[in-house]
Formats: C-alpha cells, structure tokens, sequence
C-alpha cells in the first residue's frame, strides 16, 4: 500500500498569508497518484488545503494507523515552518507563533508516528521558510532507539529551504517543489539505471541544481532495503503504462529480510559519515550486513546503490572533501568479495563513476585550496605541534587520494587528463610548499607513496617522481629506517617524534613497524625510475632494514581486515639486499592481477583506505620497459663484482 | 547541499583521534615535568591535592591558609612555516618556553607566600648594614625547626639567589669559630626543641606507636 498525506496553506489566522502553498500540495498529490508517475492509493491518500492542526494529526492517525502494512508513505508540506528550542514545526491554519508546540505540527511527532506504523519507506518532503532547521531536529530524531530499533527500513527527508531562509515562491509555484516535481516528470534528469527513483536521489539532484540560489536543500536519508520507492523513473527505458506499485513489487524482497537484523548498525554507520569517521569500522558493518546477500547479487547490489546515493549525501555534510569519495570508496571495496556476479559487477562500475567524480571534485577543491593559501593543509583542530605527525600523513594521503583519482578514471566513464591535471598540479605545489614536510614518518603513508609515485611515473613526470623518491629515501635513510608503525596509538605519537629528534628509540621500540613496506615501495620506484646509481650508494645506511610486500592470492579479500592466502615476502637490508638488483632478481615473476578495471580500481581504494596494504601492480605495469633495463644494469653489475 | 554549522575552513585528512591522543601526550609529558619543579620546592608528601572548591579552610587553624587558588597560565607561539618545514626541535622549544613560564610563575607565587606569611607573623629578618653572619644566625633563630614522627629533625632549607646563596655560604664559612660554635649551639638547642615538640604532639594521642 502507498498513501501519501500532502499538505498545503495558504491561508492562516495569526500568520501572513501565502499565494503558492495549496497550489503546489495539490500539484504533487495529483502528480503522485497517478498509477503510472507515483502508484499512490488515492482512495486512502488526502489532499489537506489549509487545514487546522486537529485537522492534520486526524489526517495522519488515518492514513499511518487505519490498518493494513503500508509500503510506502509520503508526506508533504508546503507552508509556513519554524523552529522553537531546536524543534520544527510546521503551521498551519490556526498556529500561533507564541505556542508552536501545540498549535502547529512538529516533525519529532511524525517521525514517532512514522517508527511506531513502520512503512517500508517513509519520504517527507518539506517546501517551507526556515525548513533547514528541521537538522536540528534530526540530530535527536536519528537515534537508533528511534528509528533503528522500530523497524524502520528507510526515512528519506528534503527540505527544500536553509534555516535562515524562506521557501522562495514564483508564480509557478515553490521553487522546491518546481524542482521536485522536474525530477518526478521528467524534466529534469536523476539516473537511468533503476526503474524507480528514491527521494534521496532527488534531493542531491535538485541540491546540485539549486546550488548558488538562495535555497539550500536539506537532504537527508537512508533506505536500507528493497527498491527505490518515491516515484517512477522517467529517464529509464521501461512500459510507461505500467504502474509504479508494479515495479516496486517485482524488485527482489532478499534485501530487506537480510539487511533487517542490521538496521541499526546501518543507522550508526550512515550517522557517521558527516562526523569523525572511522573506515574500518564503517566497512565492517556494511561488509556484515550485505554479506548475507551472497546468493542474491540483484539485492546485494540494489542495497549498495542505495546506501551509495544516502550516504554521499551525508558524507557531503563534512568539512573534509575527500569524505565523500571515501565513503562510495569503502562501499566499492565492500563489493571485492562479490565482483563474480554481473549485477554487482554493474552497481561496482556506478560506484567507481561516483567515486571518481568525488574524488575528482575534492582534488580539485584541494588544488583550489593550496593555491589560495600555502597552509591550507594544515589542520585547524590540531594543536598545531601534532602537524609535526600529522602532516607529513596528510601530504602522503593527498598524493594518494589525487593519484587514485586518476587511476579510477581508467577504470570509470570519465576522461582521466582532468584528474591528471590535478594531481600533476598538487604534486607540484606540494614540492614547493611542502618540502620540508615530505617526510616518512609511519609506515602507513607506503600504499599512499606507492600511487602516488606509479601514477608519477606512469604520467612520465620523472623530475617529480625522482625528487619525492628522493626526498623520501633520504627521509627513511635519516631516521635508520625506523617508521611508527602504521597503527601506533595516537598518544605515541609524540614519543615517536622526541625519538626521532634525539636518535634516542629505547622508550618507542614496541611501536617502530618491523618490517616496513615503505622501503619497498621506494625500492620499486628506484627501480622503475632506474635510480640505481643514486639508491645503491646509500642503502648501507639502511643496514639492518627489514622490508616486504604482500601480495594476495587474489582481490576478493583485499578489504578485510587481514589477509592470508597471500604471499608475505620479506627481505632484509644486508642480508639478502644490497643493491636494488637484488630486489629485481628475488621479486616474484608472477603474481595475480586484478580481473578487471573495476576490480584494479577496489583493489586501489582498499590500500588507500587501510593502509596495511600496498597494491603492488600498480608498480608491475611499469617494470615493462625501465625494468628490463634495471635488470639489465643489475645484472651487469653483478658480472663486474667480484665474488665477495 | 551546504549545511549552515559547516566551519569555515575545510579539513583534509584529519584524524582527530590521533589529535586526541597526541595531545594528550603533550599535557602528560608537560605534566610530568610540572611535578618535577614542583618537586624541587615541596616534597610530594606536603602537597594537597584539591578536588572541590577553590580554597582550603583549617577549622582548627582559621590562621593557616586562606590565599586560594592561583592560575598559572604560559603560552608559547608556533609559526605556521616551522610547522611545514617540520622542525622537530619545535618540540623542545615548545615545552621549554611552556616550563619555564610555568615555573617562574609557581616559583614567585610560592615566594610570595612565603613572604606574606613571614610578614604576617613578623618572622622577618632584615640584612640591610650589618654583617650578613649576623643577619643569618637571626634567621637560624627564628625559623622552627621540625622533627618527623621517626624523630629525624628537619633542618630549615635556605632558598636563595644564587650570588646572595655564595656570599652568605662565605660570610658564614669565613666567621670566627666562636660564632660557628654559637651557630651549632642554636641548632643543637632547636632540634631539642623540636623533638620536645613532637613528643609533645605524639603525647596528644591515647597511645602512639603501640598495636
């Protein structure tokens, strides 16, 4: 059953009139009930046209509690909206402003009415002055034992005005509602990979398209199973005549029984994205809930679309950039173990193109950024001191993010020259402002400097790949190899900094990484670079290093916390190295690539996302031409030395 | 979509648990060496800890106490470049220019103290023309001695500038044996007194040092 309860005033008693309201609720209930744009009962939906508040709560008892399991419900408002001590509300006929709370509807009410009914999908859709501040709200209302506990599969909300602001009107209606209603009739463009469209969909559309206006829609939502539920898409190729309710009842249910018993991890998870994020943890609950999926890749991958447009939309809430593509990042790499299956393999690739376009947009946000101010990387919640850490981590993420950029562009539809542009641009400026923090300083920057540098190489940008090689060389030769290891606890942070300024260890020894990845990888760049005259001299200074690589037996566990069918090659400075031919010669001839572009482009996003891992084929694709003549020179070498 | 509690300034990569926990470090290791100055004027063992409040009061001594709580505050400037640059010996620097400010200040607040207090009590010895020997054998008289509860007597501790510290140690090491001899006398007579104190004190007890 969907119903839909849409709400218009124009008419109030303590307030001033307004002209568009009723206008604009009768234009989306009429559009939303028909079979073939919404599906909505209209036997059961309501149309309210300046009603009184009893009027409205009446309204929703019927419509949320006459009986019968609602799949969809949808409600709509467009009037008057305000907010006292943090709460919305929405006026209608006979609010009064001095008593909002029992004279006008507040949005806390619905959502309790909304858990205890528990549609499958519950879409609200506010077109009001001061509507942004229903956020406010949501920050109570998001509470698990609120919505993840009741059942609740999926809330979806748009506001189409800022706190601040007031719903703009134009004589053809609400400029929210005109934007939505483009998106439900076509006019405007949402996606034509679904037969049906989710809110959550809409709302970014009309985010992006009311950008630099004076709205600023709110958008804000996750549906955790089944299809998408709002409305028919019109931009995919399907019967026109046939009914929404069709479309959604064909989807397959696997989903929403599978993901069910996760909801509420799924609630904190998506909670999460905008705040301080944690992608282990992030990855771990997707990872859990998608897994009874398995057999069911047609829902595995509808719930990582939906989880993708939601939580992108969250993640956009952030002051990081990179949040967002970090977040459809960690969703991709979840797919590695299910890339098998064909409909996954196409949720992978949309997943890759919204990742490539965040990543491309944050680059250049970044670029933007260090071009308008030197010290933009430094961080402004620091105590500035732990920079000394914290940034030299930060420049090698930055590289690797802006390389991974470009390399997800060879996996994606997007042109790659774009993101290639950036990273050849931030690379740059980070030589110049940044040198003195090129640093290695944990063992967790390896899989950053690995992309970074093949990118580099691949790009032919050789001065620049040879002066990071450099840097970072002479950085690991200065500190005797001894790197934090990449999980040093934050409050060693500053005895591992003290020990590096007084070449005193003793009190840190347990946090040094033993061995290191971040030897290898230079080891690799060296070699691709052809650096052996300038490497070679030096490695003395590393005597006793202890370096490796892992590689994996192959990709589809390349996310999971720890890997074990793969190979975990170890070399020791000294000991089995002691030029750079001697890593050519004792490095694999084999190993396993990845399948597929898309699976290359996960396989990249998992290293960078949990730096304990390098993707190393980055670096084979590369030994093709300067290898031959590393090894060459390597072997040349060998037949000069005597035997010693 | 552009949230209205978005900060200015956008982060890139911050790992505010890293943060977390760094600084933390930071006000450990500042901390540590806090106690370690303060450890150079009071023995841990005299020094209260306060949880409520902000001053002590002593029912039985109205007298004792009373300056309450002092703030101490010391700040340090870091340039943005150094940062970048990753000077490490910033850190060294920091938490130098941090303890020094710390201590200056615990020392003239501990000094002050101690100079209302004597001003208070009229504990006061002036030096001012005549010989310093003489100014230091009132000031041997005046100062109590104490005696712990093992009987171990306590001799008073001098504190001061280094250049006065030299020339009281030779206006003293360069007196007549006779008034060394009359210093020994006053220090063998106060810590008489001192355990006569103690016991006094112990005596107060139903019993003392018996199971």
């Amino acid at each position: 059953m969907r119903l839909l309860l849409s709400i218009g005033c124009n008419s109030y008693a303590h307030l001033g009139n307004l002209g568009g309201a009723e206008a604009d609720a009768t234009r989306m209930y009429e559009t939303l009930i028909r079979p073939e744009v919404g599906g909505y009962d209209p036997t059961r939906s309501r149309l309210l046209l300046s009603p009184s508040v009893a009027e409205v709560r009446s309204a929703l008892a019927e419509i949320l509690f006459a009986g019968g399991q609602i799949d969809t419900f949808t409600f709509f408002f467009a009037g008057h909206g305000g907010v006292r001590a943090g709460s919305f509300y929405m006026c209608v006929q006979d609010s009064r402003l001095d008593a909002l709370s029992v004279s006008a509807q507040s949005l806390s009410d619905i959502f309790r009415s909304i858990s205890e009914a528990a549609p499958a999908q519950s879409n609200l859709i506010i077109d009001a002055c001061q509507s942004g501040g229903l956020i406010a709200d949501l920050g109570v209302l998001l509470k698990h034992d609120i919505l993840g506990d009741a059942g609740t599969p999926g809330v979806t909300l748009v506001a189409t005005s800022a706190q601040d602001q007031g719903s703009g009107e134009t004589p053809a209606g609400g400029i929210g509602t005109n934007a939505i209603l483009d998106c439900i009739e076509g006019r405007d463009f949402v996606q034509d990979s679904t037969a049906t469209l989710d809110l959550v969909e809409i709302g970014r559309r009309i985010s992006t398209r009311l950008q630099g206006s004076k709205q600023s829609p709110v958008v804000w939502g996750l549906n955790l199973s089944g299809p998408p539920r709002f409305c028919r898409n019109p931009s995919f190729q399907s019967d026109p005549a046939r009914p929404v309710r069709e479309l959604v009842q064909a989807w397959p249910q696997a989903s929403q029984e599978a993901v069910a018993p996760h909801f509420e991890k799924l609630w904190l998870a998506y909670t999460s994205v905008s705040g301080d994020w944690d992608p282990r943890s992030f990855s771990d609950s997707v990872a859990e809930s998608i897994g009874p999926l398995a057999d069911t890749p047609d829902a595995l991958g509808n719930v990582i679309d939906r989880m993708a447009a939601a939580m992108q939309v969250r993640a956009e809430q952030s002051n990081d950039p990179f949040r967002s593509a970090q977040v459809c990042a960690a969703l991709l790499v979840c797919l590695l173990p299910h890339l098998k299956h064909a409909a996954v393999q196409q949720t992978a690739q949309r997943v890759v193109n919204a990742t490539s376009a965040a990543l491309h947009s944050a680059s250049r946000q970044l670029l933007a950024d260090v071009q308008a101010d030197q010290y933009a990387l430094l961080d402004s919640r620091s105590g500035l001191l732990s920079d000394l850490y914290f940034l030299p981590m930060r420049i090698a993420k930055v590289l690797g993010w802006a390389a991974g950029s470009a390399y997800l562009c060879d996996a994606s539809e997007i042109d790659s020259s774009g993101a290639d542009q950036v990273f050849v641009e931030l690379l740059r400026s980070i030589l110049v402002l940044y040198q003195g923090s090129v640093q290695t300083i944990s063992d967790a920057q390896a899989p950053y400097w690995a992309v970074a540098l093949s990118r580099a190489i691949a790009l032919g940008l050789r001065d620049e790949a040879e002066q990071l090689t450099g840097l970072l060389f002479n950085s690991l030769v200065t500190c005797g190899g001894r790197l934090a290891r990449a999980d040093i606890p934050g409050h060693e942070t500053l005895p591992y900094l003290i020990a590096r300024r007084t070449g005193n260890y003793d009190s840190v020894r347990d946090y040094l990484g033993r061995p290191i990845e971040t030897l290898t990888v230079l080891l690799k760049s060296g070699i691709a670079l052809d650096l052996v005259d300038v490497l070679d001299p030096s490695l003395w200074k590393l005597d006793g290093t202890s370096f490796v690589a892992y590689l994996p037996a192959d990709f589809s566990d390349f996310g999971a916390p720890t890997m074990d069918r793969g190979q975990n090659l170890v070399w020791t400075v000294g000991q089995d190295v002691y030029r750079i031919g001697d890593l050519i010669r004792t490095w694999p001839p084999e190993m396993h690539r990845p399948g597929s572009g898309v699976e290359a482009a996960a396989a990249t996003l998992a290293s960078l996302l949990f730096p304990d891992r390098v993707a190393w084929f980055h670096f084979d694709n590369l030994l093709i031409s300067p290898a031959a003549s590393a090894s060459e020179a390597a072997d040349s070498a060998f037949t000069k030395m005597p035997a010693c | 979509m552009q949230p209205y509690e978005k900060t200015p300034r956008r982060n890139y990569f911050s790992d505010p648990a890293g943060n977390t926990g760094f600084n933390e470090a930071v006000a450990k290791y500042l901390g540590s060496l806090q106690k370690e100055i303060v450890a150079q004027y009071l023995s841990p063992e005299n020094t209260l800890r306060l949880h409520h409040g902000n001053a002590w009061q002593n029912p039985a001594n109205p007298e004792a106490f009373g300056n309450g709580m002092k703030e101490h505050s010391s700040s340090t400037v870091t340039k943005f470049q150094d940062i970048v640059d990753h000077k490490l010996e910033l850190i060294d620097q920091c938490v130098q220019q941090l303890t020094e400010g710390m201590h200056q200040q615990f020392a003239q607040m501990l000094y002050s103290t101690v100079t209302d207090a004597c001003d208070r009590s009229g504990n006061v010895v002036h030096a001012k023309d005549r010989p310093l020997e003489d100014a230091f054998i009132e000031m041997v008289e005046k100062v109590p001695f104490s005696a712990d509860r093992h009987g171990v007597v306590r001799l008073p501790e001098v504190h001061a500038h280094p250049e006065m510290a030299k020339k009281m140690m030779a206006a003293v090491e360069n007196a007549p044996v006779e008034y060394k001899q009359r210093l020994d006398q006053i220090k063998a007579r106060k810590s008489k007194e001192a355990l006569e104190r103690e016991a006094e004190r112990k005596a107060k007890f139903v019993s003392y040092g018996e199971d």
